[in-house]
């Protein structure tokens, strides 16, 4: 599977970008340009869904399927699927798992989720015998102190017990069986630790890495299950979603757009804030990203816009310099790149 | 019950104490110092622990072993004892900090050795009433000990900063010697000592010499056919580790075996560690970094694919079997050249005179135009690679030989070519005497007198017969051995049934143990 994803986003990359675009993305470094590119690139449901995964593993990775023949790649590291691996590709039937995620609107969401329905679940299951001697699956200090005043706001742990256990053998009858036991195996409860990744993956067969993405993606499909079941009492695991909003924009950019919603011009900005004019507009791309309503009217005019998109619609290249060269000088790449970010919304 | 007795059943459900506890607990809570060998897996903590939840003032405990000191925060946490702390390089600042400004709330405060050496941490405890230090790993003092740390020689100063409070040194693995040498290091301190012998008269030993690594493997495969008890099997290398792991996964079914190492996440480590804890796990296949900590009472089985570096790391690893006092066995497996890792080992320990050579040649030059240097800078100057273990020989060696400011950086008009000498001669002593350490293990692994008495008369005057069986010497073979161990609950099969018994302990066939 993480084979697959790999050959997957090479090729959607379309040779224009480094193999390391791709690790950025699914790893989920929070620049600008990676950013730019998961929306270029139609990954956006891919990003930050390994954020665990190390750089030298990713290359590992990629090493292995240019030694089995499936991609090459050149000196820049711009990889190329070869025909074995467009082959590869066209038999993988893309599997419900890997639509399940749903990447840049839940980057944390996810992860965070889990985690505390993990830990509430070891907690309830040992509080339920009335043990409270276990050691926390989770050490995480925000995760604890969260499942800590859910734990206060229950009445009755058995019954949330009970139905979390009918709601998720609902759950799991729905996806793979052999996601549905790593799901399970994972877990821990009285007396009983879940297995780590190493072992699910030598016990199933497979790599860490799927293992990884099986579980991630069972997670993102479990939080569909409870948002389309309206399943309110687990809905409260699922983190709000504003704070994850503001989670995907850095934090300098942030500073950028306070500023901005005073009503500071760019100059001014640079001014304030010591930065160079790029960085502040790498500040306003990032934002045209995440907030679908920016207004841009300051930095381009509406028909301008327009004529931009209109270009990208033909040339079907998302490349700034393939677009500038469409466009002519008459437009900044600053403007181009405006236009990039507002197309992907 | 008496009242102690009382104490230890309410805070830790056990009805008595193990042999020397009470006395030592008794002699502490009257005031006197108490210098203590008691063998691993004998509950020296509790020593400590106890006294820390009955007396008024504050605990400390200094120990080197950070990984111990978390493991025994968390251990005292999960049976409900909130007000113990580990303070140490593991802490961001932040963490830290806050841990400082609020340290009265704590009874039972952990501290890694270099922290005392920290004016404000000293500040802090300073306004604290301090009933009771306590040097765990008390032999770290000896520069003769296998384990010698500098940081330790400062602890007299310390004491003396937090007013004289109670003594308690405690240690597992000492000669005669080693405790001499520690006992003349705080020759102010009038102990009382409590001296119990190391040996384990529940562990059986075999030692068993062999061909090949492939022979070492086909040993395993055999016995495992025939013994499925909690082992631990050592290693000095992660990578074969995980080899034999695999292969002994592979080759039994019904076994469960995982291995363990430091290269894994801490939230995995901490899985497995558990795991084996519950019996899910029969055979752990890991490096030292395993077992400290590990309160488990039914390892059975303790084998060295790999050995160690010297005797003490070997009782100390053996001791981990059998704390229950049945049965156990302790199995080293040798074949040839299996001098070679634990010599690289060691080699690796200490920096090579070429590391020296450059280090003072670059402080030289920069002394030209800097007074002092941080010794990082010092060593990024150098671009010689080196590692933790190797900078902190050197850190201090330094530190030791006054050549450092209060903020650890090296003092360059202090630093003359003698000086470099004097270091080089120093790697040269502790090369020596590592290696002449490993020579003592290998002798006891070719000996062919009695494993017992060769293994512990270094350690204790009389060494008791074995409970059960001796060793291979004496005649014991695995075919005597009947051990008792709680077998491992059936696995669950169907997922759905997993899920049940995962949520829903409550219900009849709750967990899936006996």
């Amino acid at each position: 599977m993480f084979n697959y994803l790999l050959l997957y986003g090479l090729k959607q990359l379309k040779g224009q970008r480094s193999t390391a675009s791709l690790y950025h993305i699914i790893s989920g470094r929070r620049s600008t340009q990676t950013i730019q590119d998961a929306h270029f690139y139609q990954m956006t449901q891919f990003y930050s869904i390994y954020q665990k995964l190390k750089r030298v593993e990713f290359d590992q990775a990629i090493s292995n399927l240019i030694d089995q023949g499936d991609l090459i790649i050149d000196d820049a590291g711009v990889a190329t699927l070869t025909l074995k691996g467009e082959r590869i590709l066209k038999e993988w039937q893309q599997p419900k798992i890997i639509k399940a995620f749903t990447g840049i609107e839940s980057a944390n969401k996810a992860k965070v989720f889990s985690d505390r329905l993990a830990l509430t679940i070891q907690t309830f299951a040992n509080l339920s015998v009335e043990n409270n001697q276990f050691q926390p699956i989770n050490e995480d200090l925000a995760i604890q102190q969260w499942v800590k005043s859910y734990y206060q706001s229950q009445q009755d742990i058995k019954s949330w017990l009970i139905n979390t256990y009918h709601h998720l053998t609902t759950f799991l009858t729905t996806i793979d069986e052999k996601q549905a036991t790593i799901f399970v195996n994972r877990l821990s409860g009285y007396r009983n630790y879940g297995q780590t990744i190493q072992q699910l993956a030598m016990k199933h067969n497979l790599s860490n890495h799927d293992v990884h993405l099986i579980l991630a993606a069972s997670y993102h499909q479990l939080i569909d299950y409870i948002e389309t079941n309206q399943i309110k009492f687990l809905a409260q695991f699922i983190p709000e979603q504003e704070q994850q909003t503001k989670k995907f924009i850095t934090q300098s950019a942030q500073q950028t757009n306070r500023l901005l919603n005073q009503g500071y011009t760019i100059d001014q900005i640079i001014k304030i804030r010591r930065l160079k004019r790029s960085t502040i507009e790498d500040h306003i791309v990032e934002l045209a990203y995440a907030i679908p309503n920016l207004n841009l009217s300051n930095y381009i005019e509406t028909e301008d816009l327009n004529e931009i998109l209109e270009e990208i619609k033909q040339i079907n290249d998302l490349r700034l310099s393939q677009i500038k060269q469409q466009v002519g000088d008459r437009y900044s790449y600053f403007q181009i790149r405006l236009a990039i970010a507002k197309a992907s919304h | 019950m008496n009242q102690l007795e009382k104490q230890l059943n309410k805070y830790f459900g056990y009805p008595t104490f193990r042999p020397g506890q009470k006395e030592i607990i008794e002699d502490i809570l009257n005031g006197k110092h108490v210098f203590a060998t008691l063998p691993t897996g004998s509950g020296k903590s509790i020593c400590y622990q106890l006294p820390s939840m009955m007396i008024d003032g504050k605990v400390i405990v200094v120990t080197p072993l950070l990984s111990l000191m978390e493991d025994q925060v968390k251990q005292l946490k999960k049976r409900g004892f909130k007000q113990a702390v580990a303070i140490n390089s593991f802490n961001t600042t932040v963490e830290r900090r806050s841990i400082l400004n609020q340290l009265d709330a704590y009874q039972l405060i952990y501290l890694s050795p270099e922290m005392l050496q920290n004016k404000y941490v000293i500040t802090k405890l300073r306004q604290l009433k301090i009933s009771l230090f306590v040097i765990d790993e008390a032999h770290c003092i000896s520069q003769w000990g296998h384990e010698f740390r500098p940081d330790y020689l400062k602890l007299n100063q310390a004491i003396e900063h937090l007013g004289d409070p109670t003594i308690l040194a405690l240690t597992a693995t000492a000669t005669p010697d080693v405790q001499k040498d520690i006992i003349n290091h705080f020759y102010k301190i009038k102990f009382t000592k409590h001296i119990y012998p190391i040996d384990r008269d529940n562990i059986s030993l075999i030692v068993e010499q062999l061909n090949h690594r492939s022979e070492k493997d086909a040993y395993l495969i055999n016995l495992f056919q025939k013994w499925s008890v909690p082992t631990i099997i050592y290693f000095t290398s992660r990578k074969e580790a995980e080899r034999v792991a695999t292969l002994l996964g592979e080759k039994f079914s019904q076994l469960s075996v995982s291995y363990y190492h430091g290269e894994l996440e801490t939230s995995e480590r901490l899985l497995i560690q558990e795991q084996f804890m519950e019996n899910q796990i029969d055979i752990i296949c890991a490096t030292s970094a395993f077992g400290m900590g590990i309160d488990k009472q039914n390892i059975r089985l303790v084998i060295h694919y790999h050995i160690p570096t010297q005797l003490e790391s070997l009782i100390q690893e053996i001791g981990r079997a059998g704390r229950d006092q049945l049965s156990s066995v302790s199995i080293s497996l040798i074949a040839p050249n299996d001098d070679i890792l634990p010599r690289r080992l060691i080699e690796t320990e200490l920096p090579s005179t070429e590391m020296v050579e450059s280090l003072f040649a670059s402080l030289l030059h920069i002394q030209q135009s800097e007074t002092t240097i941080s010794l990082n800078q010092a060593f990024i100057h150098n671009h010689w690679p080196i590692n933790e273990v190797q900078r902190r020989f050197i850190q201090d060696y330094f530190a030791e030989n006054d050549l450092m400011t209060q903020d650890g950086r090296i003092e360059l008009h202090k630093i003359i070519p003698q000086i470099k000498h004097d270091l080089i001669k120093r790697v040269e002593q502790r090369s020596r005497y590592k290696l002449g350490k490993l020579d003592e293990l290998f002798q006891w692994l070719t000996a062919k007198e009695c494993r017992r008495q060769a293994l512990y008369q270094s350690f204790q005057s009389t060494v008791r017969e074995a409970k059960y069986h001796c060793c291979d010497q004496c005649g014991f073979t695995l075919e005597q051995w009947s051990p008792e161990y709680g077998k491992r609950g059936r696995e669950l099969k169907s997922w759905q049934a997993q899920l049940q018994s995962i949520l829903l302990p409550f219900e009849s066939g709750g967990t899936g143990h006996e």
